[in-house]
């Protein structure tokens, strides 16, 4: 079939569509606009429960279950495409799932009796097959096209094309005055098959096509819309034609979109669909930018772009994370501190608040990357504390232990001390909640109330331990993606059974809080630190190694790689930016959710007896927290969107990445996708997380 | 008298006395022996500052400044240490501590920078740029161009105008208004004079200045004296007659500082300029959003959030509300794909997609790209917080309008949307203060803004070479005022409505 198609001498069809997949994409877009307006296709996805009224018989409801067609076909076609690439069985479930999304709903439609949208998927099967068959001249081809559109968007306002197939109009066909919006529909579209073939026969149709549908919409549109405001029909035909009549009004922009789209998509000239075409193979290509990560580094030529990609996700990660941590303990202590009888205290708190708030953050990054490079030392001129920290504009270098391991195993220690120190308190419970009572929720429930916390308890901390084990290859190197997942996944599966074995309410404790208690917890905690920090040191001490081959020519200074510890400015100034930023409005959030608590409840800590410090943390942060969660996790998202903003101190992050990316190789829409995929899929993650925090924190009624 | 109170405010900050010594009689020594001795420390310190920085004006400000905060820091710890007041109440005896050596290290720190070390100059002497960018104060200084500041002063009349009749409908005492108002023009009109520069006629602005002061003084008088003579309703109807003016405001201005080019031609025509000159270079020709620079930059593009960003939102929310899929899955698509992104995602899709898209249609700008993008993007904020005030209307409020026999769309834009606006306006405020504070991004796409004017000013001219950190303050303090002041706004709209009880916003 000739992807010619000329129409006043100029050529529409640039980049060159063949017929039929512009009869499939325009076609595909008239029909899901028509479903749309039509609004059938909501009752399809309606429980089978309501298909019972509709008097069929329960044997075929199944047919009439549109998740099944789409699941089903969405396998097949899983199945029968072979190939098991990540990209690949995505698009084969895309192409499946709506292929069995279109015939689930044509069997719907069938049967439901929903004729006018059943007629309109025949109508684009129809022209899908016939017409590249049919021959039709070019201009006969444009005037399917956009004629077909108006005459789409005419028959939704219409609102009679079921009535052609009831049987009173049928069986009563000859009564005139009563179905004459049924005739007119009916007219104009065998006026449209009829001028499709033979357009080239009416000149001035041919080459006045575009102004004399305009005026057709256009008269459409005036028509229906005096008539409309009248408001003569009943409330559902109102509200359906209104929705037509939008459609009508928005039909040139969203068919100059459509074109324009797939225009830029399969654009003529190489630059134009370079940037446009939705291909990611440039992305396993080597990179040719030098970028500054931590912990996983990646190198110029032998790395992919992915690799890239990822390593500046983790960039990305780690100061939102650590911004997100700092600036929660910071807001806490301001909101609180504004609360405070203190008036030095508090004026200060809300002088930091007031000020943080209004500023611009990109202001506020630029002006804290300058200050530090006016303010620190200048590299040549490094200067030290006390021979552990090395800090100059350049950087700030620690002395850290030399086995970084160890930490974490004195961690380790902590959490078992812990866990000790809880099955210590721990009493027997006055309720247990045996609703979970099975292998899956509870696997120890057999163990009884003594033994069944505390393994569940153990199993979290083993799985941290299982977690960080498995997770280490993919946040330092290439690999070790699958089992960053299985052990993220060990790790949920731990917490779901420590939050049922707590929500069943076999975790009771009586904490000791006589004088005698407090003493003995507070000495079994100072000596697990200090063996802790014994472990953590154990190996010795990396000093950071400054060499000098040049004494007189800074330049040729650097640090030995793997000793000490680096932060660089850039990282400095993020954190510092975020943190003081979000922090300000962490406080605020603090302070509005402790003002929301009743009076009584600190008035009834205070006559317990509890000094000021036990009433926050065991009365007031304990409650205000529940109101707190949801607006943190706004803000926790907005930490990670505006940490975006680390191209205005040169740090590497996702954007700055994107950035650089778009540059060399001007995949910029491909890249943009991406991108939003990226910020979107951090986005959930937060809040997934802060959302099950908040299940629970609300689980407990008070 | 006076010893009592120096008494409760020092308990207030840093405890009450729990030494054996001081007891309730004899407390007020201590703090007079406290007293003493930082007082004897920071005269030190002030005599340290003078003899090492000299004894201009600037270096006595300073020198008072941190006299007055080693003081209070050096009384409060002596004073506490001598009371041993740590032992009844740790905490706040540690808060007050901390609190006054937190001032002391700002004030010592910062005022050193402010005062001593910082030249000014650099902010002073470009103000002009900074304020209404290159084009502009080249006209205003040179002689081959036209002099477009018309443009700029005819927004700024009206802008004062509506400002000023505004706060006349609030019904508040006038002086509450009058004297703040008269010291920011007081402001404006000694930043505008300045007699040094060359070529620079400073008479010009100022007296444009004390005019649009004048008109404002009026509109505030003749709304304020309508306003007590009439009954609520008249009142509540000039007030929708001000905010709809305010959104004209907004399109006049996009449209006086560049008129399309047949209006210019007309201009043209009726002011007898020949059609052989280049029309750009006479008065008539408006200037190209590529010339627009300084804080009205700024201020148009962030009201450009707020005006179509409000319209687009009103649209989205209601398509979200709807139960025809039609409106319901494009508005939430839109909002979702929209706020996933980080807004310099948008910048940058405004700058290197969106021309690839509209091409055909119209040929925009730099600047009418970022008020088209900063309009969707705060539209999507908009609606979200829209959504939320919609599903908290009451569903009387509906039915009544329904039984009232109002049409489903009037039901919407009279009874819905007022309601929901009515309690989530301080939200709304909200969302147009981060968008106010977002126009600094548009730096990092090369749009002369504020920010990207004033961090370039450093290499205006070789004597300000170095000087990177004045322009960068200068520029946290002008946006800090716009959205403090909008805060404050927000604030007594809060009050106002009373909508302690209401919910529907988000709180935060």
């Amino acid at each position: 079939m000739s992807r010619d198609l000329s129409f006043g001498g100029v050529q529409q069809n640039i980049a060159y569509y063949s017929i039929e997949s512009l009869i499939l994409l325009v076609g595909g877009f008239l029909l899901i606009s028509f479903l749309l307006v039509q609004n059938e296709f909501s009752n399809l996805f309606q429980s089978s429960n309501n298909l019972v009224s509709s008097g069929k018989s329960n044997k075929y409801d199944i047919f009439l279950n549109m998740y099944l067609w789409i699941g089903v076909f969405g396998i097949l076609s899983i199945l029968e495409n072979g190939s098991y690439s990540v990209l690949a069985v995505f698009t084969a479930l895309l192409k499946g799932s709506s292929l069995g999304l279109f015939c689930g709903l044509f069997v719907g439609f069938l049967f439901r009796g929903y004729y006018s949208s059943l007629f309109a998927m025949i109508m684009f099967v129809i022209s899908y097959f016939l017409v590249p068959m049919l021959n039709l001249s070019t201009s006969g081809i444009m005037f399917f096209l956009v004629g077909g559109s108006v005459l789409t968007s005419f028959l939704l306002i219409q609102n009679n094309l079921a009535n052609i197939f009831s049987k009173d109009f049928i069986s009563d066909y000859r009564s005139f005055q009563t179905y004459i919006g049924e005739y007119i529909s009916i007219f104009s579209i065998i006026l449209f098959a009829i001028i499709a073939f033979n357009i080239s026969m009416i000149p001035i149709l041919s080459d006045n096509l575009i102004s004399i549908l305009s005026i057709i919409l256009l008269i459409n549109v005036t028509y229906w819309s005096i008539n409309l405001s009248q408001e003569q029909f009943k409330p559902s035909v109102q509200q359906h034609r209104s929705a037509a009549i939008v459609f009508m009004v928005l039909l040139p922009l969203l068919l100059y979109l459509l074109l324009r789209f797939l225009f830029l998509l399969n654009h003529p000239d190489t630059v134009m669909r370079n940037r446009w075409e939705l291909a990611y193979d440039f992305m396993a290509q080597g990179n040719t930018f030098k970028v500054n990560t931590w912990p996983f580094e990646v190198f110029t030529g032998s790395d992919s772009r992915w690799l890239f990609y990822k390593a500046a996700i983790i960039n990305s990660a780690r100061v939102t994370l650590l911004s997100i941590f700092l600036c929660t303990i910071l807001g806490i202590i301001v909101g609180v501190t504004r609360l405070s009888s203190n008036k030095l205290a508090s004026t200060l708190a809300t002088a930091y608040v007031e000020i943080f708030r209004n500023l611009p953050l990109a202001v506020l990054l630029f002006l804290i990357a300058t200050q530090i490079g006016h303010k620190f030392p200048l590299f040549s001129e490094e200067q030290d504390l006390f021979g552990v920290i090395y800090y100059s504009n350049q950087g700030i270098w620690f002395t850290t232990v030399a086995d970084h391991s160890r930490i974490f195993f004195g961690l380790m220690l902590l959490g078992l001390v812990k866990i000790m120190m809880r099955q210590m308190s721990r009493v027997e419970p006055r309720k247990v909640d045996d609703s979970k009572r099975n292998l899956i929720q509870r696997p120890f429930h057999v163990l009884g109330w003594k033994i069944e916390p505390l393994v569940s308890d153990l199993l979290v901390l083993i799985s941290i331990f299982i977690f960080v084990v498995m997770s280490y290859p993919f946040f330092t190197s290439a690999t070790g993606g699958l089992s960053c997942i299985m052990g993220v996944l060990i790790l949920i599966y731990s917490l779901l059974v420590f939050t049922n074995v707590d929500d069943s309410g076999i975790n009771e404790m009586v904490i000791d809080d006589s004088e005698k208690g407090l003493r003995k917890s507070f000495i079994i905690w100072t000596l697990s630190v200090a063996v802790a920090i014994g472990i953590a040191i154990s190996s010795g001490f990396s000093h950071p190694e400054l060499i000098k081959p040049s004494l007189t020519s800074t330049g040729s200074w650097y640090f030995v790689e793997g000793k000490g510890f680096e932060i660089t400015p850039a990282f400095t100034a993020m954190i510092l930016g975020l943190t003081l930023f979000t922090a300000s409005v962490v406080a605020e959030i603090v302070r509005g959710s402790i003002q929301a608590l009743p009076r009584g409840q600190v008035e009834a800590a205070i006559s317990l007896g509890l000094s000021p410090f036990q009433r926050l943390r065991l009365v007031i942060l304990p409650q205000a927290l529940r109101s707190m969660i949801p607006l943190l996790n706004n803000q926790f998202m907005n930490v990670w969107k505006n940490s975006s903003l680390a191209i205005i101190v040169a740090y590497n992050d996702v954007f700055y990445q994107f950035l650089v990316m778009a540059n060399n190789v001007g995949k910029l829409i491909p890249l943009f996708l991406l991108l939003l995929i990226t910020y979107q899929f951090g986005s959930l993650m937060i809040s997934a997380i802060m959302n099950w925090f908040n299940a629970r924190v609300t689980s407990v009624k008070i | 008298m006076i010893q009592d109170k120096i008494l409760d405010i020092e308990q207030s900050v840093i405890g009450k006395s729990s030494s054996p010594w001081a007891k309730e009689g004899n407390d007020i020594i201590f703090t007079y022996v406290g007293m003493s001795i930082s007082l004897i420390y920071s005269l030190l310190s002030f005599n340290n500052i003078t003899s090492e920085e000299g004894t201009s004006v600037k270096a006595i400000i300073f020198a008072i400044l941190v006299f007055l905060a080693t003081f209070l820091a050096v009384y409060l710890t002596v004073t506490t240490i001598l009371k041993l007041s740590f032992r009844k109440n740790p905490a706040t005896t540690l808060l007050g501590i901390i609190s006054a050596w937190i001032i002391y290290l700002i004030v010592s720190g910062f005022g050193h920078f402010a005062l001593i070390d910082a030249d000014w100059e650099v902010v002073w002497a470009n103000r002009v740029l900074v304020i209404v960018g290159q084009l502009m104060t080249e006209s205003l200084t040179q002689s081959y161009l036209p002099n477009q500041s018309w443009r700029l002063w005819s927004v700024l009349y009206l802008t004062f105008a509506v400002i000023s009749a505004a706060y006349g409908t609030t019904g508040d005492k006038p002086y509450k208004f009058l004297v703040p108002f008269t010291i920011f023009c007081g402001i404006l009109i000694y930043i505008a004079w300045n007699p040094t520069a060359i070529n620079y006629n400073s008479d010009e602005p100022v007296m444009k200045l004390i005019g649009a002061t004048i008109l404002s003084y009026i509109s505030f008088g003749l709304s304020y004296y309508y306003c007590s003579k009439n009954e609520e309703y008249k009142a509540n109807k000039l007030r929708s007659y001000l905010a709809l003016s305010s959104v004209f405001i907004f399109f006049f201005a996009v449209f006086i500082m560049n008129p399309p080019e047949a209006v210019q031609e007309l201009c043209a025509d009726i002011f007898g300029i020949s059609s052989s000159e280049n029309i750009q270079l006479t008065r008539c020709g408006g200037v190209e959003a590529s010339q627009w620079g300084g804080i009205f930059v700024n201020l148009i593009v962030a009201t450009a959030g707020c005006v179509l960003g409000f319209g687009v939102g009103v649209v989205l929310a209601f398509g979200r509300q709807s139960e025809l899929p039609f409106f319901k899955y494009p508005s939430v698509a839109l909002i979702e794909t929209v706020r996933s992104g980080p807004l310099i995602c948008w910048l940058y899709f405004a700058v290197f997609l969106l021309p690839d898209i509209i091409d055909p249609f119209m040929d925009l700008e730099d600047i009418m790209r970022m008020l088209l993008i900063f309009g969707l993007f705060g539209g999507c904020y908009i609606a979200e917080v829209l959504r939320g005030g919609l599903q908290a209307v009451d569903s009387g409020q509906k039915e009544a309008a329904l039984a009232l026999g109002l049409s489903p769309m009037q039901t919407k834009l009279q009874v819905e949307l007022p309601n929901a606006v009515r309690t989530t306006l301080p939200s709304i405020v909200s969302v147009f203060i981060g968008l106010w504070k977002d126009t600094t991004l548009l730096f990092i796409i090369n749009i002369l803004d504020f920010f990207k004017l004033a961090k370039d000013l450093p290499n205006t001219s070789p004597g300000y070479l170095g000087d990177f950190l004045e322009p960068l303050y200068v520029t946290a303090l002008v946006f800090w005022i716009f959205a403090f002041y909008l805060s404050r706004i927000s604030m007594r709209i809060e009050k106002g409505l009373g909508l302690t009880n209401e919910g529907g916003g988000e709180a935060a």
